[in-house]
């Protein structure tokens, strides 16, 4: 609980429809779309613009509380889970979109602002925003900077990373900087691109600039059924091989497609095939047509059952959907689901799939897939029944192993959906003590007292392990100069 | 620096026990052309990535000045530096690590020269595609730190976009890891954004992981010779459609106007001032239709147009390089796209009155554009440059001296923005300091910027 | 305190099969599957009304499924950290429109609802919504000069026995009689009444290939202020083929009672209906209020302990169709009179939300000749009605209602829509805002068409 004069001090900022502290309405806020691990608030503040976001955060600095900044609560590894009590800082209201600049092709937004509200807002004048996580019709561009989100269509066009060009930021002191330059390149240090991914642990972007992008002519949706995942995976290089950089290329497998086809978003997929790919092109109109038909070609080379081109926008758009709306889907056929979003070289597709697979049948606990294949980036979606006693650590076990096994093979923990503090064990195993210690010196530069978002991102014990650290590099040095 | 001033002479031999004979030389010449010192400087080319920690680590006892680098082919930019002991350089580390065609991902030892590189994955029909000005010996790791970029970063983006994975060896000579090997990666910080442009000042970069994309099957290039206002109108056309430029370069270049169009127009042609090249990297098809759209767009507005392909592409840039390369004071402006062409007219004009030799090129849609100053004085250069600066800030655009000599660059900061504040300027010394840990021995390469 | 993995004290572990209670203690909790179906995406947030204007988590659906089911684990109690987000919700079902788990956001809300409203009753205190009525207003003694006209209204239609459950007469929203003044005059008398229990099929225009019946439902907020639109109903049902018949017997539908949490007499009402309507032996029964179609189609939801009770909802619910959908679905003759109108077209909650009606209605509109239908931006968001809702929550409602307001694009002169609740409210912001727009339902303008090629012939 907050004092009643933080809490008098706290309305006074942001007024009194912006402050909820009691207890009986904090619940709501115990976890995003992450829910293996929950913590209530210590209350939700709920600022309206730059000024109130940086008052509300000196406030709580001044008090030494903790406290973390939530965008729609789409996350899917608990980067807004306020597990130790913080004041969860909803950046909801701020949802505006403040400038666009078409001729210059920038859009600054605050926060709150839906990420697929600023393609909706830019369309007409031709223009959309290119990074699309599946979320976006929810989803908030402040949340997308915390995370560095992704999405289908970063194969061609990049995550979040690569469109955001400047940011009003405040820090976990409360004070106020501008980061980055709307055009050009960063002058010094990226200190914007270090903060883009760092999920809301170095400070809190209060306004956005973000590139905007001319609306491609023409675009040529493909969808292939394969009756072997080998198959559908080795189309995915092939078409690389063949000097094409789709503008996304999808896959899911059977379990996936069952679940999906049970929702509103029903293509009829036949049932005996293990894998959809789900590609698309873009481009010049006049060059669209033959890229399209060297995909086709490149599935035909790989016994491809069934490939076809979507013949309007009404069915491209189900194809979309029935690929977006895959994780929630799951819903359908289990109760309870992880996602896990690891990363592996798209050339060993083939065979973590199977790894997968055994794993999966070794834990008794069906796995769906659903992956962005074109960047090696999988979503084993791992069902459960929370019910069931032991299967939720048995599910986690499972998606830990997964985890491990592309980190194995050269790839991340994570692709998309960010640390949080779903992989904080994770990042022990892919990082060693000396990069995690460097995170911590980074985070410890933004944020001395830890007060911002604690815990995520990297192992806390990262400090401890310094001081280890720090004996043995003085032992060995010694050793060497000896 | 430790209190007592060490020479090189012992420099150099703890540095040949440490790290073999053969990888120590001192440089007396270097010495002059970084900093202001009498002092030879000692350099390290280590062979390996260990011995490079090695000699990192006996820095950081000794409390050496190191300064990371890579050949040696970016040298005059930024601040003058306070004096050297020894520079690390990645020369003899440059090896293919793994490259993997089908993942469009290679990683390259630092030393790595960039057109070596260029051959190894053109092999396969791939690319990194990063075409600033080089000379042929420069190094990967050099121009991921010196944070180059050319005119196709209009598609491609930069080495901000492609660089997905490094390892650095920190002050205190521990090696780590940034990034991965895969093309998405959101584990921990983005600690390889911070490297880009680094220009050194975090530790000694030993390897590289770049995203690839593949050679385009197909070149053609639009060249339109016209007025500013004609070149500024045609930008704003192609950028409000759904055109594909991988680059859209204007130049008043004369060296480069004649060798590819006043040529060929003969005596009565007309005068040249601008030239706008548009590139093309799509297929066939495409590119054929956006010639063809370039081209009414020229006809609508009376400019000279020429289409050329193939490899007469490459060797237009090779020339537009080439300008570049040359030595001299080089300014870049950051800006909207819409007001690049006023203000490189405005410089042209500056440079003009000033009676200094200077050529401007701009990536229009990237808002990225530089002014050249061939001759002139040191007091004369520093003077435009200075007045030019001025008029950017005007506009409200950043300015950054990307090259110069010695004498120049000891006056005119490196940075200098209406934007960059002291916030942002601290949180990038508190960045550093992170880096620095336990060695805190590299120069401070961004002292111009970092405290103007 | 947190909850961590290893603790798993997210779900009580317990038996797969066995429902949970925790704090809802009275019959017919909230379904464990219904809730367990969510898997907290937040894919419904950007659509709930009630989340767009506060952006708080506890008014969005996401937020409102997770504290029903942490109620249901016993770690929130039945008091007012759960009342307001479940009495908040408009039921409007958009949530559900775009839920990718086939969450059913309604049907959890409305037993959520029951609960209360039980617990309310055993404590013989007011129900929470009867409370709301109480905030504020009865310290307003001038609102309650609107009573008597209210009353009036109310003692004439069906809506009495709904009013009473609810306990609505003791009391008035403030902004009564601004609704009030905009009501219909009242001077058809109810087509219930008017209407004969059998209207044979007209003999113009295509017939259906084998004789067809449909059971007029003619409800209550529709057969008291739009009386006409029933009958207008049953001309365009006839002169499609379709006899007509008009069950006398038929109640309420029982849609507010539901909505109140008071299942048991809503199952009365549902009883009562059923029995009526299958005794009229009509192959379909054809509703035109979009709130009752998706209440009829929804009376197993009522009955799922019960399997004879439960079979017989489900033979009623397989026959309720929507008067857009039965004459889409049975073929209708395009009308050959022309209206020159530019309209647009507000998707009831009830009709797109709750039943998927969306293209029937369009389908129907288009084929008149001269009209010109313009989207409707944000057509399918909720106009603030929601049943009572703009009686419970008028500032919430009024924001929904003036969004609604500001969408109508400048080129129409009507909005149309299926439903009389939406009708009464975005007439009453038509009034307020004196904007030159006519409030019409689909099929008076299908009939207007009708009528006027009988007189152009």
């Amino acid at each position: 609980m907050l004092s009643s004069s933080l809490i008098r001090e706290l309305t006074e900022i942001v007024g009194p429809g912006g402050v909820i502290h009691d207890s009986k309405q904090l619940a709501a806020y115990e976890c995003d779309a992450y829910v293996a691990q929950t913590g209530r608030p210590a209350a939700v503040v709920l600022p309206a613009d730059t000024d109130q976001v940086a008052q509300v955060v000196r406030c709580l600095a001044q008090a030494g509380v903790p406290f973390l900044p939530r965008g729609a609560g789409t996350g899917l590894s608990g980067g807004a889970t306020p597990m130790h009590h913080e004041v969860v800082i909803s950046l909801a209201r701020m949802d505006k979109l403040l400038h666009v600049d078409f001729a210059n092709q920038r859009a600054t937004v605050q926060p709150g602002f839906v990420n697929l509200e600023l393609t909706r807002q830019v369309a007409q004048q031709g223009f959309y925003y290119a990074p699309d996580p599946s979320s976006q019709s929810v989803c908030t561009i402040g949340g997308n900077v915390g995370e560095n989100a992704g999405g289908s269509h970063c194969l061609k066009y990049g995550v979040t990373t690569n469109h955001v060009v400047a940011a009003k930021v405040v820090l976990p002191d409360g004070e106020l900087v501008e980061l980055g330059d709307p055009y050009g390149d960063p002058l010094g240090l990226d200190v914007l691109g270090l903060l883009v991914g760092s999920e809301g642990t170095l400070g809190i972007a209060t306004e956005i600039t973000v590139r905007i992008l001319k609306r491609p002519q023409a675009v040529k949706t493909v969808m292939a059924w394969f009756e072997r995942v080998e198959d559908a995976s080795d189309t995915v290089s092939g078409i690389i091989a063949d000097g094409i950089i789709p503008a996304a290329c999808e896959m899911m497998d059977q379990l996936a497609m069952q679940a999906v086809d049970k929702s509103m978003y029903h293509v009829g997929y036949p049932p005996d095939i293990e894998a959809v790919l789900l590609i698309e092109v873009d481009g010049l109109a006049a060059g669209v047509d033959d890229l399209a038909e060297r995909v086709v070609e490149v599935c035909r080379r790989h016994r491809v059952r069934t490939v076809r081109v979507a013949k309007d926008e009404a069915e491209r758009s189900l194809w979309w959907s029935s690929r977006k709306m895959a994780f929630p889907a799951i819903g359908r056929i289990s109760p309870d689901y992880m996602v896990q979003d690891g990363v592996i070289p798209r050339t060993r597709l083939t065979e973590v799939l199977k790894t997968i697979a055994r794993y999966s049948q070794e834990a008794g606990l069906r796995v769906a897939n659903v992956f962005h294949a074109g960047d090696g980036n999988l979503h084993p979606l791992i069902c459960y029944d929370a019910r069931i006693p032991g299967q939720t650590e048995q599910a986690a076990e499972l998606g830990r192993r997964i985890l491990e096994l592309c980190v194995d093979v050269g790839g991340s923990i994570t692709g998309e959906h960010g640390v949080g503090v779903e992989k904080i064990r994770e990042m022990e195993y892919l990082f060693t003590d000396t990069e995690l210690h460097l995170q911590a010196r980074l985070r410890e530069a933004f944020n001395p007292r830890d007060l911002c978002n604690p815990g995520k991102l990297i192992p806390r014990p990262a400090r401890c392990v310094e001081v280890k650290q720090a004996a043995a590099a003085l032992a060995s040095h010694t050793s060497h100069t000896v | 620096m430790s209190s007592d001033e060490p020479t090189h002479a012992p420099i150099a031999a703890a540095l040949a026990d440490a790290i073999g004979e053969a990888q120590v030389r001192t440089d007396a010449h270097l010495a002059k052309r970084l900093s202001q010192q009498a002092t030879p400087i000692v350099v390290a080319t280590p062979r390996n990535p260990a011995a490079a920690a090695r000699v990192l680590r006996l820095a950081a006892d000794h409390g050496w000045s190191v300064l990371p680098c890579g050949a040696g082919t970016h040298l005059e930019a930024g601040p003058v530096l306070k004096p050297v002991d020894v520079v690390i350089q990645s020369t003899n580390l440059n090896q293919v690590v793994e490259y993997s065609p089908a993942d469009m991902v290679v990683t390259v030892q630092s030393g790595m020269p960039l057109s070596k590189l260029r051959h190894v994955l053109a092999e396969h029909n791939q690319m990194l595609p990063m075409d600033a000005p080089c000379t042929p010996a420069a190094t990967v790791g050099g121009a991921v730190s010196a944070g180059l970029s050319g005119p196709h970063r209009v598609l491609y983006g930069t080495f901000r976009d492609l660089l997905i994975g490094t390892r650095i060896i920190l002050a205190d000579g521990r090696m780590v890891r940034t990034g991965g090997k895969v093309v998405k990666n959101v584990a921990g910080y983005d600690v390889t954004k911070l490297v880009v442009g680094s220009r050194g000042s975090l530790g000694f970069l030993t390897e590289c992981t770049f995203k690839l994309k593949p050679l385009p099957l197909h070149r053609e290039l639009c060249l339109l010779v016209g007025k500013s206002a004609q070149v500024d109108w045609v930008r704003a056309r192609v950028m409000d459609s759904p055109l594909l430029p991988s680059a859209m370069e204007a130049t008043n270049d004369a060296a480069l106007i004649q060798a590819f169009i006043s040529s060929r127009l003969g005596t009565d042609g007309p005068a040249a001032e601008w030239l706008l090249a548009i590139d093309c990297h799509e297929n066939r098809q495409a590119a054929a239709y956006q010639t063809e759209q370039v081209l009414l767009l020229a006809a609508d507005l009376g400019m000279h147009a020429e289409v050329i392909r193939g490899q007469d592409v490459e060797r237009f840039w090779a020339r537009h390089a080439k300008t570049w390369l040359q030595p001299g004071s080089v300014l870049r402006v950051q800006a909207p796209p819409t007001d690049m062409m006023s203000i490189l007219n405005e410089w042209t004009q500056f440079a003009h009155e000033r009676h200094v030799a200077a050529t401007v090129t701009a990536s229009l849609p990237a808002g990225v554009g530089r002014i050249g100053l061939w001759a002139g004085t040191v007091d004369e250069q520093v003077e435009l440059l200075q007045e030019l600066r001025a008029r950017a800030r005007q506009r409200g655009a950043a300015s950054l001296l990307e090259t110069a000599p010695k004498t120049v660059r000891s006056v005119v900061p490196m940075y200098d923005s209406p934007r960059l504040g002291t916030a942002e300027r601290r949180l990038q010394a508190a960045v550093q300091r992170a880096f620095q840990s336990g060695g805190s021995h590299f120069p401070d390469t961004f002292a111009g910027g970092m405290t103007s | 305190m947190n909850r961590a993995l290893s603790q798993s004290a997210r779900k009580t572990p317990a038996p797969a099969d066995a429902p949970e209670t925790g704090a809802f203690l009275y019959p017919e909790p909230p379904d464990t599957d219904r809730y367990s179906a969510c898997v907290h995406c937040g894919f419904c947030l950007e659509v709930c009304p009630t989340y767009q204007e506060t952006s708080d988590e506890n008014l969005s659906p996401r937020g409102r499924v997770y504290l029903i089911k942490q109620a249901a684990q016993g770690l929130l109690e039945l008091d007012e950290g759960l009342e307001n987000p479940v009495f908040s919700c408009l039921d409007c079902r958009a949530c559900e429109s775009v839920c990718p788990s086939g969450v059913e956001v309604g049907a959890l809300i409305e037993k959520a609802r029951g609960q209360f409203h039980l617990k309310a009753e055993e404590e013989g205190g007011a129900s929470p919504l009867t409370r709301l009525f109480l905030r504020g207003v009865f310290a307003h003694p001038r609102r309650l000069r609107a009573l008597g006209k209210m009353l009036r209204l109310y003692q004439k239609s069906g809506l009495r026995a709904v009013a009473r459950s609810l306990r609505l007469l003791r009391v008035l929203p403030p902004h009564i009689r601004e609704m009030e003044a905009v009501l219909p005059q009242l001077s058809d008398p109810p087509a219930l009444l008017k209407l004969p229990e059998r209207i044979p099929a007209a003999g113009t225009g295509a017939q259906p290939a084998a004789p067809v019946t449909g059971a007029l439902f003619t409800g209550c907020v529709m057969d008291l202020f739009f009386s006409d639109i029933n009958q207008a109903t049953a001309r365009v049902l006839t002169r499609n083929g379709i006899t007509v018949v008009v069950p006398k017997t038929q109640v309420c539908c029982g849609a507010l009672h539901v909505h109140a949490g008071d299942r048991e007499q809503a199952r009365a009402l549902a009883r009562q209906n059923i029995d009526a309507f299958l005794a009229s032996g009509a192959d379909y029964v054809v509703v035109n209020a979009a709130g009752c179609g998706a209440a009829l189609k929804e009376y197993p939801e009522l009955f799922s302990g019960q399997p004879d009770l439960y079979a017989q909802a489900q033979a009623f619910a397989r026959r309720v169709r929507d008067i857009s959908e039965v004459l889409v679905e049975v073929g209708f003759q395009p009308p050959r009179g022309r209206i020159e109108r530019t309209v647009t077209y507000h998707d009831a909650c009830h009709l797109c939300h709750a039943q998927g009606i969306r293209s029937q209605p369009r389908q129907l509109l288009t084929s008149i000749p001269g009209l010109k239908l313009v989207p409707l931006p944000d057509s399918e968001r909720c106009c603030g009605s929601a049943g009572i809702y703009n009686l419970t929550h008028p500032d919430m409602a009024n924001r929904l209602l003036e969004r609604k307001l500001d969408d109508i694009p400048e080129a129409a002169d009507a909005v149309v829509m299926g439903n009389p609740g939406c009708m009464l409210q975005i007439r009453l912001g038509v009034q307020r805002r004196q904007a030159g727009v006519d409030v019409l339902h689909t099929v008076q303008l299908l009939d207007e068409s009708y009528r006027k090629e009988v007189i152009e012939c």
